[in-house]
């Protein structure tokens, strides 16, 4: 056997998922682009999340297109505040890709009555175009609002966060152990396919696939008895607990609370008059 | 395979949350006399290859497509597997941007649903049709089903909020099932290679948790983690 694993050579979208499955790293869960010193970074992880959330609900159920240029400056704002670099939001809101542009290429030709503009059997449909709007400037902002939260919060602060918020306990460690595996899983693949690759292989779908099979076969079976050492090891230092639940780092003196818990209403606010005006 | 944030009307994704806070309940519950704690390690293992093997891209002309293992999934965690998927998606979310937070629920439907089906159709047919051919169709059928699921929902959605003729919606969700037939043999022989080698090589994986070693049933005793003469 000597074939190579077939990851990098196929797509851009491949090596941009393999660069990112790459950079991940097991204590600190997403990666952690802002700046500690600003706002939204300090925002209490518990209200963080609730406020957030609920924007992003609100953002989802905007329906008037008179409304959406207000959530896109909303979530600029947000963004901005964040102190994350703009160029990573270019970048991360490249990443929901096929299944939108797909969308947004297709739904004005394909949906709605009132003809627009017509060129031969090619027509535009103004339902279609207003959906296509819809869906571009609500992705826009969800996307944007996502990226807030899980570039500017820990994986164990959002867990912690998480639990507080009724998610079972059993559920969060499934979390919390996958994320240890990760980077071992992703560093054996990598090896993997490194040897593969100095083998040259070339790649092909009749032959990959069995390649495949036995490489991620071999992964299993190489992790599964680690896994439950590790496991038990965890359990033995942790009486029962698997997760190291921690409270958010820094220091959560009364006014860094208040004020956390003050964004939250004021997220709130905004998430209920998004939802009384820009419903239909 | 991924339902992206802003698509879909609230009440779809709402649902989704729903359905994914029924089932995963329904899947973490502890069985009689089974802790699902003990299938934990199993379960954030393949959680972790289902993660990464999202990222092989595999070239299926005239486009490459990734693998979905929900069906692989169903056939080595049973009903674990469904809290599993969301726990993937997650990650998918977090890290590749795939799906979006407001559709996590119905995202883990879409994958989770036939993964359930699959893990049952695996258990059924593994007497009569043999462990290979069992676990091809388990992988066909889990990643036919969330096929059918994933238009569905969306077609669904989109007619739901605009202007689409049932004959539109009827053409465009049979050719684009008819075109992830490809997809389905791929994932369905994938499964099939990966179930075989794990049997020939370490059965217990395929076990769903029944028949673990007895060494991880027992309770875990402190004193025996330590060296000897320092209990």
């Amino acid at each position: 056997m000597g074939p190579v694993f077939p990851v990098k050579r196929h797509t851009k979208c491949a090596t941009a998922d393999q660069a990112r499955l790459e950079s991940l790293q097991p204590e600190t869960g997403p990666s952690l682009s802002a700046k500690p010193s600003s706002c939204i970074y300090r925002w209490r992880p518990l209200p963080k999340l609730l406020g957030l959330m609920a924007l992003i609900v609100a953002f989802a159920s905007v329906q008037r297109l008179t409304w959406l240029p207000v959530i896109g400056a909303l979530a600029i704002g947000i963004w901005g505040l964040s102190g994350l670099p703009w160029s990573l939001g270019l970048r991360r809101l490249a990443l929901p890709g096929l299944l939108v542009s797909g969308l947004i290429g297709l739904l004005p030709f394909w949906m709605g009555e009132t003809v627009i503009w017509r060129w031969g059997s090619l027509v535009l449909y103004w339902e279609g175009l207003e959906m296509v709007l819809r869906i571009g400037a609500r992705l826009l902002a969800i996307v944007a609002l996502n990226w807030v939260l899980l570039e500017t919060t820990p994986l164990t602060e959002l867990l912690a966060a998480l639990r507080r918020l009724g998610i079972p306990d059993l559920l969060l460690e499934l979390a919390w152990l996958t994320h240890r595996y990760l980077q071992e899983l992703g560093s054996q693949w990598q090896q993997m396919q490194r040897a593969a690759q100095l083998r040259g292989w070339q790649p092909s779908l009749r032959q990959d696939l069995p390649f495949l099979a036995t490489l991620l076969g071999t992964l299993l079976v190489r992790s599964y008895e680690r896994s439950e050492r590790v496991y038990q090891a965890l359990r033995l230092r942790g009486c029962g607990q698997v997760v190291p639940w921690v409270t958010a780092a820094g220091d959560p003196t009364p006014s860094c609370v208040g004020l956390s818990w003050g964004a939250t209403g004021l997220a709130l606010g905004v998430a209920g008059l998004l939802l009384r005006l820009g419903t239909a | 395979m991924h339902i992206s944030d802003g698509i879909l009307p609230v009440p779809f994704w709402l649902g989704g949350y729903g359905l994914t806070a029924v089932i995963t309940a329904h899947s973490l519950r502890r069985p009689e006399g089974r802790d699902p704690r003990r299938q934990l390690p199993k379960a954030a293992l393949l959680t972790a290859a289902f993660f990464v093997a999202s990222s092989i891209y595999l070239p299926l002309p005239p486009t490459s497509v990734h693998l979905l293992l929900n069906g692989l999934m169903g056939v080595m965690l049973g009903a674990l597997a469904y809290p599993a998927i969301l726990v993937g998606l997650f990650f998918q979310v977090a890290t590749f941007g795939h799906g979006g937070l407001t559709t996590l629920g119905i995202n883990a439907a879409i994958i989770g649903i036939p993964a359930l089906l699959a893990g049952a159709l695996f258990r059924v047919g593994r007497c009569r049709l043999g462990i290979g051919f069992s676990a091809f169709w388990a992988g066909a059928v889990g990643v036919g089903l969330a096929v059918l699921l994933f238009y569905a929902v969306l077609l669904v959605a989109l007619s739901g909020s605009g202007t689409l003729s049932p004959e539109a919606e009827h053409l465009a969700l049979s050719s684009l099932v008819v075109a992830h037939i490809p997809l389905m043999v791929v994932e369905g022989m994938f499964t099939g290679w990966v179930v075989l080698f794990l049997q020939r090589v370490q059965p217990e994986l395929l076990s769903d948790g029944e028949s673990l070693p007895q060494v991880l049933a027992e309770p875990v005793d402190p004193t025996s983690a330590l060296p000897p003469g320092r209990s």
